[in-house]
């Protein structure tokens, strides 16, 4: 049995690279930043390192949404709640994103905040990700 | 290369009376746009903090209503479940969202 899915758009993405990075443009108030963040099926939040924040003049710890988050080797760290607006493939929706508060390797799109937001499909032969906003 | 900000001002002393009074009403919208970014996202994070055992683990779809104040409209353990109930309340246009309870330790990735 063959299945079809239909999809609003397509990126690209390089791969020879070890991970699907996606470019993301992170708006807060009236400042924006764009930078490339790696898609994690497995990552629960989207974290993003503390430069990004710095970027849109947020105060990192001046928020009423604190978390610990754990890595994959069991190491815990602390992440900081802020709503902002997101824009991926010319889709721009609010969402709630950690900013680290301490060095973190990557800046990660994770299940809640954007997965969930969206229907994704990949095709890593040939370096394609479809999305389609769910409605 | 970018205008300076002594660039701006050269030009904007230039300017008829009218264009610097029309300037000015503009910086005051752009002020107000941006307190009123401002001022929902704290309602929103007043709204987590207050409610946020209650709802952990869950989506939650969230209003501002005619008062000004953050609303629920729905609620569920999967985002289309609380899209489904705030559209069944009258709210297409809602923001879902979903946190875990301060105690939890989700896995961040890598």
């Amino acid at each position: 049995m063959a299945y079809t899915l239909n999809f609003e758009k397509q990126l690209n993405y390089n791969t020879e690279e070890d991970s699907i990075a996606i470019e993301t443009k992170i708006k807060y108030v009236n400042q924006d930043f764009s930078f490339a963040a790696k898609l994690d099926k497995g990552a629960s939040l989207c974290i993003f390192k503390r430069e990004v924040a710095e970027e849109l003049e947020i105060e990192v710890e001046n928020t009423k949404i604190r978390q610990r988050v754990r890595n994959a080797s069991g190491g815990i760290f602390n992440v900081f709640g802020h709503f902002v607006t997101l824009e991926i493939a010319d889709f721009e929706f609010e969402c709630l994103v950690y900013f680290a508060e301490s060095y973190v390797a990557a800046n990660v799109l994770g299940k809640r905040g954007f997965l969930d937001k969206f229907r994704i499909a990949i095709d890593d032969h040939e370096g394609k990700l479809f999305l389609s906003e769910i409605n | 290369m970018p205008t300076t900000l002594e660039q701006a001002i050269e030009i904007v002393s230039t300017l008829p009376s009218k264009d610097r009074e029309n300037l000015r009403k503009w910086l005051e919208r752009q002020d107000q746009g941006e307190n009123s970014i401002k001022t929902v996202n704290q309602k929103r994070m007043d709204w987590v903090k207050a409610n946020r055992e209650k709802y952990a683990r869950q989506y939650v779809a969230l209003i501002e209503n005619k008062e000004g104040e953050i609303e629920l409209v729905g609620a569920g353990k999967t985002h289309k479940e609380a899209k489904e109930k705030a559209i069944k309340n009258g709210a297409a246009n809602s923001f879902i969202t979903f946190f875990y309870s301060e105690n939890d330790v989700p896995f961040g990735g890598w």
